[in-house]
């Protein structure tokens, strides 16, 4: 078992499988399809920001597969 | 398959240089399906308030959302160019990550592991004096690296000491909001590609050179014999 940090809204709960900077990466604990990207408020913790662009959607992406892939 | 201009099938897939979109016809439906669905869940314009708790999951629920990631990131929109740049971009970082490595370890019980912070800001220090890596280089590295909550303070120490300022002080004289600025991390990898890239020209231009002074050299020798 591993111990996660959870973020419930809209009735779904969803895990943060990562952050890198302001980019949270979120899980639904229920459906693991159900997954996205989002950006925290920088003044306020509970408040996740929608993405700008399909770019910037992309680059997110990468940060965390260049992440996963600096640890192996 | 599709045709490009001069009529030679996929000629432009095989040999532009410019970052492209990978083939998509070739692409699993389901893996396309999911893609799209985390870009429009995460493009979805909604500001949510989320209500922010803790537990404890399994492993298995954990590893299974990381390979979803990565399955959409890996399968869908990565140019090629892309993938090589990351290679490069990887290689040319490798030995900033091995000082790294060879001064980190897991703490008795291996519950955690421990960075020894100063002689590895120390040693990118002489790296960035000797000319083997720029700042940019440093503080990419240690941004895009140390990313977890309990690295933040090793990560605090590595800038003070290697870059000489705080971490944000150093991102915001730069016209970033901070280390977090988003921009940051994209706009440095572009000017590190563009260094590496230029370099590899530069080296290319001195073997070119070099060349051309052993064929002179060796011209005048002959000439010299006769």
């Amino acid at each position: 078992m591993k111990e996660v940090e959870m973020y419930s809204f809209d009735n779904k709960n969803y895990f943060l499988l990562s952050k890198i900077g302001t980019y949270l990466y979120l899980s639904n604990e229920d459906n693991p399809k159900d997954i996205m990207i989002r950006k925290v408020d920088p003044n306020h913790d509970d408040v996740l920001l929608p993405l700008d662009s399909d770019e910037e959607f992309e680059d997110a992406l990468l940060l965390l597969t260049r992440k996963k892939g600096g640890q192996e | 398959m599709k045709e490009d201009r001069i009529g030679i099938p996929d000629f432009m897939e095989k040999t532009s240089d410019n970052y492209y979109k990978r083939p998509r016809q070739n692409l699993d439906i389901e893996v396309d399906d999911d893609y799209r669905l985390a870009k429009e869940n995460s493009l979805n314009p909604k500001i949510v308030q989320a209500k922010r708790s803790r537990k404890k999951l399994s492993i298995g629920k954990c590893v299974t959302a990381g390979i979803a990631f990565v399955t959409i990131a890996s399968g869908v929109n990565m140019g090629v160019s892309y993938i090589q740049d990351e290679r490069n971009l990887h290689n040319y970082l490798e030995p900033l990550n091995q000082v790294l490595v060879d001064n980190s370890g897991r703490t008795q019980g291996n519950d955690g592991y421990w960075i020894n912070d100063v002689a590895v800001a120390n040693t990118y220090r002489e790296m960035i004096d000797q000319g083997e890596y720029d700042e940019l280089a440093v503080a990419y590295f240690v941004t895009q690296r140390l990313t977890d909550t309990y690295e933040q303070d090793e990560a605090d120490t590595i800038f003070d000491i290697a870059l000489g300022e705080d971490r944000n002080e150093w991102a915001q004289k730069r016209g970033y909001s901070g280390i977090d600025d988003p921009a940051f991390l994209s706009e440095s990898r572009t000017m590190l590609l563009r260094n590496m890239n230029s370099k590899d020209s530069q080296d290319e231009l001195g073997a070119m050179l070099s060349d051309s002074v052993v064929a002179i050299d060796t011209q005048v020798k002959g000439m010299g014999g006769r």
